[in-house]
């Protein structure tokens, strides 16, 4: 039985729940990491999860293969978030509901590993503050990795427009930084008082 | 730095930490998965589903109860703080067999180490790595994209051809090797990756940053941060080595040193080689520093050194053609300052090409 993508797409369509199995199975790791970066929360998230590909299930017949699988799936999880994130507005909001902690990079001493945890977490705040459209795009280029063409056929916008959310959400958030007092321990001390990331993790593996 | 400066820095390096803190906790996706399927279709199903998911996971727990029984090993150096729990697998075979994994029934987050034979690790139609001896690797990522962080040794791959841009990646701290059909190995040396390709092509590079493609049969010496230190062999720019030969005192036995194999280099040129490296990469450093990279916008920083060597090994002086930026001349004159190369007979002269894409 083939894994391939389109294989499995077209089985799935044809309503076949192993396809789908192995669709989500394939999938399930990518689609987590982008609900976690894209909600900025570990709460709700294997709902999210869910939620997500309870859609792919629903809508695979939509999908006619013009774009990449990987695309597609990344446009319904952001709008998954996003309409989870709009929903959320309306809710009262639970303060401290992280029970789950992320996994521990064993590369880190304890207290490295609190810091970073403690700036990952005052980043995201402020990752927050941006508007829907440019934290979408933000966290889709710079986190994600994903190029502003991908990023355009992801939110449908031109490509133009991705670019110029991108540029005023990364103005934006250096705009913040030096505003955060965690943050603004880094931007301050970035050259004399703490190693970066690759060297903590090369003195330990070296 | 200027305040800009400092404030791109800090967003790059908090995006970077958070890309690294970000991977989402454990996940019990076998009750997500059961959960999923019982609202897609419905209990007969989803528990037919469940059960034959439960069995699995027996099966697979049993057996990986008899390799925990038999062989498990925790990487007590990698370990300094309490860590999520990782499997960590090394299994048992005849002596004259490697070990052998189903990769497909690995999971994330697991830490596959060899002792003194290696471990085969086999993603069923997809791709096969195997771990040299006294090697361990980290599964990042089994998904469409299975990903291998190499924590010490050396890992080989034969990776099935697929339609996809990538399918196999290989990460050694932020460099990165992406692969979607070929044959290669790589091995960490210390602070350095070396890669070497047998069939198909490869991106190497730093995590994020922009790739360069080598092609079989090839290989590149990397730093852990994906800069490339060696110089590419099709390059049309001069290498250190032809540099030296146009301009440096002859060689006491040039022809031979023309033919010898490496092993042969002398003591005092092995000295020499070390210097000049260490130099290259001071230097590329100072460029890897001052390139910009925003976005997908890429600067490609090039230039020609010479750089002048006296007889007692000290520096005497440095030209760069095109000339480099203020802040980037500070930083090279600084790593040249440092160096000192072997007493030789008489001055020389180090020409090289250098070039950074970022």
């Amino acid at each position: 039985m083939s894994d391939d993508v389109q294989d499995l797409v077209a089985r799935c369509r044809a309503g076949d729940s192993e396809a789908f199995c192995r669709l989500f199975r394939a999938h399930r790791d990518e689609v987590a990491r982008l609900v976690f970066r894209m909600n900025g929360s570990r709460s709700d998230l294997e709902d999210l999860v869910q939620e997500v590909f309870l859609q792919v299930h629903r809508s695979v017949g939509d999908f006619r293969g013009d774009a990449r699988f990987s695309t597609w799936l990344y446009r319904l999880t952001v709008n998954v978030v996003l309409m989870h994130r709009r929903a959320a507005k309306s809710r009262p909001q639970l303060v401290g509901d992280e029970t789950a902690s992320p996994p521990r990079d064993p590369r880190l001493l304890p207290d490295e590993q609190v810091a970073r945890r403690r700036r990952v977490d005052a980043f995201q705040r402020i990752v927050d503050q941006l508007s829907e459209k440019k934290r979408t795009v933000f966290v889709l280029h710079e986190v994600e990795g994903l190029s502003p063409a991908e990023i355009a056929a992801i939110v449908g916008a031109p490509v133009l427009t991705v670019r110029t959310r991108l540029f005023y959400a990364r103005r934006e958030v250096m705009g913040l930084l030096g505003d955060d007092p965690t943050l603004s321990d880094v931007v301050n001390g970035l050259e004399s008082e703490r190693p970066p990331l690759a060297a903590n993790a090369r003195r330990e593996t070296t | 730095m200027t305040p800009e400066e400092r404030l791109e820095k800090a967003l790059d390096e908090l995006v970077d930490e958070t890309k690294a803190e970000t991977t989402p906790q454990q996940i019990e996706w076998d009750t997500v998965e059961a959960t999923l399927m019982r609202r897609v279709q419905g209990g007969p199903i989803s528990m037919m589903r469940e059960r034959a998911t439960s069995g699995r996971w027996v099966a697979v727990l049993a057996a990986a109860a008899l390799v925990a029984g038999a062989l498990l090993w925790v990487h007590e150096s990698h370990v300094s703080a309490p860590v999520a729990p990782l499997e960590t697998a090394k299994l048992t075979a005849p002596a004259e067999l490697p070990h052998w994994l189903d990769g497909d029934a690995i999971g994330t987050g697991a830490v596959v180490a060899s002792d003194d034979r290696e471990v085969v690790v086999e993603h069923r139609e997809r791709a096969t790595w195997t771990l040299a001896p006294k090697s361990s690797a980290l599964v990042e990522s089994t998904g469409d994209v299975i990903t291998v962080a190499l924590n010490e040794g050396s890992v080989s791959a034969h990776v099935v051809k697929s339609p996809r841009p990538e399918s196999f990646v290989v990460r050694v701290e932020k460099t990165r090797i992406a692969v979607h059909g070929t044959r290669f190995r790589v091995d960490r040396l210390g602070t350095t990756v070396h890669v070497e390709l047998a069939e198909g092509v490869i991106a190497v590079g730093p995590v994020g940053g922009p790739e360069i493609e080598l092609f079989a049969p090839s290989n590149a010496t990397l730093s852990l941060d994906g800069l490339r230190l060696d110089t590419p062999p099709t390059s049309p720019r001069p290498t250190a080595r032809q540099g030296e030969s146009s301009s440096a005192p002859p060689a006491k036995d040039a022809a031979k040193a023309g033919t010898a194999p490496a092993e042969d280099v002398s003591p005092e040129e092995k000295a020499k080689e070390d210097a000049e490296r260490t130099m290259t990469d001071g230097i590329r450093a100072c460029l890897a520093v001052s390139a910009v990279s925003r976005g997908d916008l890429r600067v490609s920083v090039e230039t020609r050194m010479a750089v002048h060597v006296l007889a007692n090994g000290h520096v005497e002086q440095a030209s760069f053609a095109p000339p480099l930026s203020p802040a980037v001349r500070r930083c090279a004159d600084a790593v040249l300052a440092r160096i000192v190369f072997p007493p030789s007979d008489d001055a020389f002269v180090i020409e090289q090409g250098l070039q950074l894409d970022h």
